[in-house]
């Protein structure tokens, strides 16, 4: 509500305006709580027996508390291991992605070569061709390089990305050269004022660019599906699948799962907000 | 150099370029390719090569298994198959029927929102993070969620949705008129109401995501507007009809040309909620390539069914971009 609002008819205005926040209140309210409601029934569930679970009226706090559950995701399924090859997974794409992409980004943000146009246009163009539609010939390439089924398949064709390189050289793009050529008169190389230079000054960026690639490292899904086949290298989004498989209506021990797998991205995201939301509005990009 | 010596002409500046790079731009090009190789090496390879590979795949009569070099060319016949495959036209059927109810409820649900968590309200920034925690948390996890959720028998959505319609029976009877005889969705095991259970998840699931998106376009629109229109007398309405509406029609289009891109590949939720049914209520394009590739072992007709795919993504795009100058207003 702006001053000139209040000032033009001011009692009725002053009503008006505050039924607006009322009103705007009592609809963040109920979102808020439809949009939460999943998550908590999830956690709610995963302490409950088969049988408390399925109760109707729906029992609100669980009762018995049975964190068995739990234990039962771990020692049925190797969920240890898939949780592990997760972190590692998508640790290693991120801090992959951050090399590639930041290297490629300097380059086309600051160099003169000649073809650096057309390089950018094509950068630009894989951009617009999402991975569903050359996934059969990807996974004939991982077998003919026998990476099916290991980590590389995982890890390695994931460490390029266009959107990665885009943010980033938008972000370059703003540091003003002048830092760069004060770096280079005192014989500095291209090396020594990318490393520190331009790479002190871009953590933001990087950081928004790492909490997204993150995010998406794991939870993908449709890829390590198609790449695994044993559970020595699975994530948990496909670990996921395999309890559902297992516990077909076990509702307490699919959900103590499900609380497993989200929460650690959850966790992140709550902690590293605002880079998440920079990593978004800068590339557009981010889960589905 | 010696063009930096007469610089009293500039054409002789000029000229020593066009023969060819100085010493110090070869340099500098040099640095660039060996700084660039292992990004050229990699887009090659995983990027390039597959998407023109999966031309001549899609011409292969092919089940994964033999060897690449003894499938059998068929031509266009995938492409004629699929045309004439019932499953894929209802495939495309069901993708079309997804695109086109969860992004346009999607995209005017998270204006909605965006618009009234961007005033200064207490608390807002509690409920922004709540609006976002479903777009971090996993889609496949959030799709088992769901799934329990939308339980026909136990789950606690027909469970508030029986005790609400019970509540209105109650209210009818009391004033004497006829109860409502209703029944509760079946969602996921019920072939009308499968697609409509996965519509509600992919809505509850990328809201956050697109109002990132609202939210930073509606605070680049100048508060004077605003104020120019309370002063004339303007009501909310037309506020928002004649400034906010075209103001933000940039990031409507981006966010919708985005969301439709996304939709047209579904695949995590309908893969977890019902794996394409019932009664393949829910196969979509995605999954139904997946399936013909990983299930069937038809390569070369999933190949030439993501062909489908690009080109109905690419039309929907191209469309969108054709259309745009009709309502997308950019500031001069």
């Amino acid at each position: 509500m702006s001053i000139a609002e209040i000032y033009v008819n001011e009692p009725k205005a002053h009503d008006r305006a505050r039924l607006a926040r009322v009103l705007s209140h009592a609809i963040l309210l109920t979102t808020a709580v439809f949009m939460l409601l999943p998550l908590v029934w999830m956690i709610m569930t995963s302490v409950k027996t088969e049988v408390t679970s399925t109760q109707i009226p729906p029992q609100w706090i669980p009762d018995p508390f049975v964190p068995e559950n739990y234990l039962k995701v771990f020692n049925e399924l190797p969920f240890v291991r898939f949780f592990l090859n997760t972190v590692f997974v998508a640790i290693a794409i991120t801090l992959g992605q951050l090399v590639m992409c930041a290297t490629a980004a300097y380059v086309f943000a600051r160099l003169e070569f000649p073809g650096k146009n057309l390089m950018f246009i094509l950068v630009l163009a894989t951009m617009m061709i999402p991975i569903h539609l050359y996934l059969i010939p990807s996974f004939i390439l991982m077998n003919d390089l026998k990476w099916y089924d290991r980590y590389e398949a995982l890890i390695i064709p994931n460490i390029f990305s266009p959107f990665g390189i885009f943010l980033l050289r938008q972000f370059f793009l703003g540091i003003p050269r002048e830092l760069e050529e004060a770096a280079r008169l005192d014989g500095a190389g291209y090396i020594d004022v990318f490393t520190k230079v331009v790479l002190p000054l871009s953590v933001p960026a990087l950081a928004a660019l790492a909490a997204v690639t993150f995010l998406y490292a794991w939870n993908s899904f449709i890829w390590p599906l198609i790449m695994i086949s044993s559970d020595q290298y699975k994530v948990l989004s496909v670990g996921l699948t395999a309890l559902q498989g297992r516990y077909v209506t076990n509702w307490p021990v699919l959900m103590a799962g499900a609380t497993l797998a989200m929460l650690p991205t959850v966790i992140v995201y709550i902690a590293a907000q605002k880079y998440f939301v920079r990593g978004i509005t800068l590339s557009g990009f981010g889960g589905r | 150099m010696a063009t930096t010596l007469d610089t009293s002409r500039p054409q002789t500046i000029v000229l020593p370029r066009k023969r060819g790079m100085s010493k110090l731009a070869r340099r500098e090009a040099l640095v660039a390719y060996l700084i660039l190789l292992p990004n050229i090496v990699g887009f090659a390879i995983f990027i390039i090569l597959p998407i023109i590979f999966n031309l001549p795949i899609s011409l292969l009569e092919w089940s994964g298994f033999s060897p690449l070099e003894q499938a059998k060319f068929v031509g266009l016949q995938n492409f004629v198959t699929a045309l004439n495959d019932d499953l894929f036209r209802k495939a495309v059927f069901n993708t079309l029927y997804y695109t086109f109810t969860s992004v346009p409820i999607g995209v005017a649900l998270a204006l909605f929102f965006a618009m009234i968590l961007n005033q200064k309200l207490r608390g807002v920034g509690v409920y922004r993070t709540i609006f976002f925690i479903p777009v971090a948390a996993m889609l496949v996890a959030t799709a088992m969620v769901w799934n329990w959720l939308l339980d026909a028998n136990y789950g606690l959505i027909n469970f508030i949705l029986e005790y609400a319609a019970n509540g209105i029976n109650a209210l009818l009877a009391s004033a004497h008129l006829p109860i409502w005889k209703y029944s509760l969705p079946g969602w996921t095991a019920d072939p009308d109401w499968a697609m409509p259970a996965i519509v509600l998840v992919s809505i509850w699931k990328s809201l956050g995501f697109n109002i990132i998106f609202f939210l930073a376009g509606l605070q680049q629109i100048p508060e004077m507007y605003y104020e120019a229109a309370t002063i004339d007398g303007a009501s909310r309405w037309q506020k928002f009809w004649h400034i906010t509406l075209p103001l933000v029609s940039p990031t409507t289009f981006f966010v919708v040309v985005i969301a439709i891109i996304n939709s047209f590949q579904v695949f995590d939720q309908v893969y977890v909620m019902t794996r394409g049914g019932p009664t393949h209520a829910t196969t979509t394009m995605v999954l139904y390539l997946y399936q013909n590739a990983f299930s069937f072992n038809k390569m070369g007709y999933a190949a030439a069914q993501s062909w489908f795919l690009f080109i109905l993504i690419m039309l929907a795009t191209l469309v969108q971009l054709y259309f745009q100058r009709r309502w997308v207003h950019y500031e001069k």
